[in-house]
């Protein structure tokens, strides 16, 4: 299987925290969503997978054949083919869309004005006020979706995205999942998407690969299908849940139950006990996960 | 093309009409007025260091906090190749056209004043003393627009304007006054015109490469 992304011995120090991946490899032609709490490390991954971040040690490999190096020689086109996504401000706060296109003309040459205003009328943001509106005038989801149409408006190989649900609606985050969908499907595997999530629910439906990270290492990765395996959501009645406790990543109790999740081969060792197994949703197992390594009590 | 297409991104019509038809309509106006009413040399002072203040504030518009410290709104031109180039022709492109506005401005005076007082202006050394206010403003006001970059509050933008006006009026009397010669002004500002230009083509340059590093610790 070919990787979009391979990074080797990824090293950043702050005051308090270290991100540390010392082996990351990003499957080519998939959607790949990096899961964790807040502080985990999502963002300054994404930073520096996307280049704008460049104070980090070790290597990354793009598309199988460059070098972290090779992100700034124009003739590879590396950050051409990378198209990113971030929270808060991505655009100078003075610029309504006319700007945007504009500027994106010149800094992209894959860049489509008409497929960006086409995409900005689906997305609702094409109204005669909305697009004479000032970025920092505009709501957070009708900035994220500015920001989301500058990004599918060009021609990319990799698109990077950091907690693009976030600011929006239910009905922007299906739309959002259609659009990851199809982005994939134009280029029949040539394309991928390596995106950030707190909205595991929501996105689970688009997620082919997933990543969960906590305090800047990666504690669990693989395909959702194949995680979906390994992991098993347990239910029993209240009476066995202290032995369950045993087995289980993370038990929720009540006065009636427990549920909880645990790997599929220890399962075994709740033989005898009267519990049902069931296949547990990302959601579920992320949570898991995150528990098992959270520092939150 | 390129450069002015990068300037237009950063520049929104609305500041370029005032920047190239608002103020000097305005000024020519203020000059009328000056001309035909004020024979004090305060007119022409009060009408540069009006043009000081009023292009100062402009800059807020267009580049206003780029080199501030939470300048983060550039990473979209730090996702591509092309995002330096961008910015630096840019900003070459703002500091060209501020020099050819003012010297636009400066000439709308005396072309004013000429058609209103007759040549009540055109000393024998007029030219000097035109050159004089055209690296005075040029000066002050790049000046102004280097300082108030670093900062996003609108106030702090008017506070340095109206300070270096003050500066800069009592210069202006200085040498309307005839108490110091023209040419040693013209010399100093003249290379001081050619540093702040280049302080502020740089400086929002290496704030946006700075951009690129976190304070990350090493080891």
């Amino acid at each position: 299987m070919e990787n979009v992304l391979e990074i080797v011995d990824l090293k950043k120090k702050f005051k308090g925290f270290e991100l540390n991946v010392k082996e990351l490899n990003i499957p080519k032609g998939f959607a790949t969503a990096l899961i964790g709490e807040n502080g985990a490390g999502k963002s300054t991954l994404l930073n520096i997978l996307a280049g704008i971040r460049v104070d980090y040690k070790g290597h990354i490999r793009y598309f199988g054949k460059y070098e972290d190096g090779d992100r700034d020689k124009e003739e590879y086109r590396v950050r051409e083919n990378i198209g990113y996504t971030g929270p808060g401000g991505v655009f100078l706060p003075h610029w309504t869309a006319k700007e945007v296109a504009e500027v994106s003309e010149i800094l992209f040459e894959g860049f489509h004005r008409d497929r960006f205003e086409q995409l900005c009328s689906d997305l609702a943001i094409s109204t005669t006020q909305d697009k004479s509106k000032k970025f920092s005038a505009l709501s957070d989801g009708n900035k994220m979706k500015m920001v989301l149409a500058a990004a599918f408006a060009r021609d990319t190989s990799l698109l990077i995205m950091d907690e693009p649900a976030s600011p929006l609606d239910p009905l922007m985050r299906d739309k959002l999942c259609c659009m990851i969908r199809e982005y994939l499907a134009e280029e029949e595997g040539e394309r991928s998407v390596l995106f950030s999530t707190h909205n595991i629910s929501d996105m689970e439906n688009v997620t082919d690969y997933a990543i969960i990270m906590e305090h800047g290492k990666i504690v669990e990765q693989g395909f959702v299908e194949d995680l979906k395996e390994k992991y098993i959501l347990v239910k029993g009645n209240a009476e066995n849940a202290a032995l369950a406790r045993k087995v289980l990543y993370s038990i929720t109790e009540n006065k009636y139950g427990f549920e909880g999740i645990c790997l599929a081969d220890r399962l075994d060792e709740l033989a005898g006990l009267n519990v049902e197994a069931e296949t547990p949703t990302l959601f579920q197992i992320s949570v898991a996960i995150m528990k098992q390594n959270t520092v939150i009590r | 093309m390129k450069m002015l297409r990068s300037y237009h991104s950063f520049v929104l019509r609305s500041t370029r009409c005032l920047y190239f038809l608002g103020i000097p309509l305005v000024t020519a106006l203020l000059q009328l007025w000056c001309s035909a009413n004020i024979k004090a040399p305060v007119g022409p002072v009060l009408i540069r260091s009006m043009m000081l203040i009023a292009l100062i504030m402009l800059d807020q518009w267009a580049f206003g906090g780029c080199c501030s410290k939470h300048a983060g709104q550039i990473d979209y031109l730090r996702c591509s190749v092309k995002g330096k180039v961008v910015l630096r022709n840019a900003l070459i492109q703002d500091c060209a056209l501020r020099a050819l506005v003012i010297a636009v401005l400066v000439g709308i005076c005396y072309g004013v004043d000429y058609c209103i007082a007759g040549d009540r202006l055109f000393v024998p050394n007029w030219g000097l003393e035109a050159l004089f206010y055209g690296f005075l403003l040029y000066t002050f006001i790049t000046l102004g627009v280097l300082i108030a970059r670093y900062s996003t509050m609108f106030f702090i933008g008017f506070l340095t304007a109206y300070l270096l006006m003050q500066i800069a009026s009592g210069i202006m009397l200085l040498v309307f006054m005839k108490m110091v010669p023209v040419w040693i002004p013209n010399l100093v500002l003249g290379l001081a015109a050619v540093l702040v230009t280049w302080l502020c083509i740089r400086n929002p340059i290496r704030k946006m490469e700075r951009g690129y590093y976190d304070e990350t610790i090493e080891g």
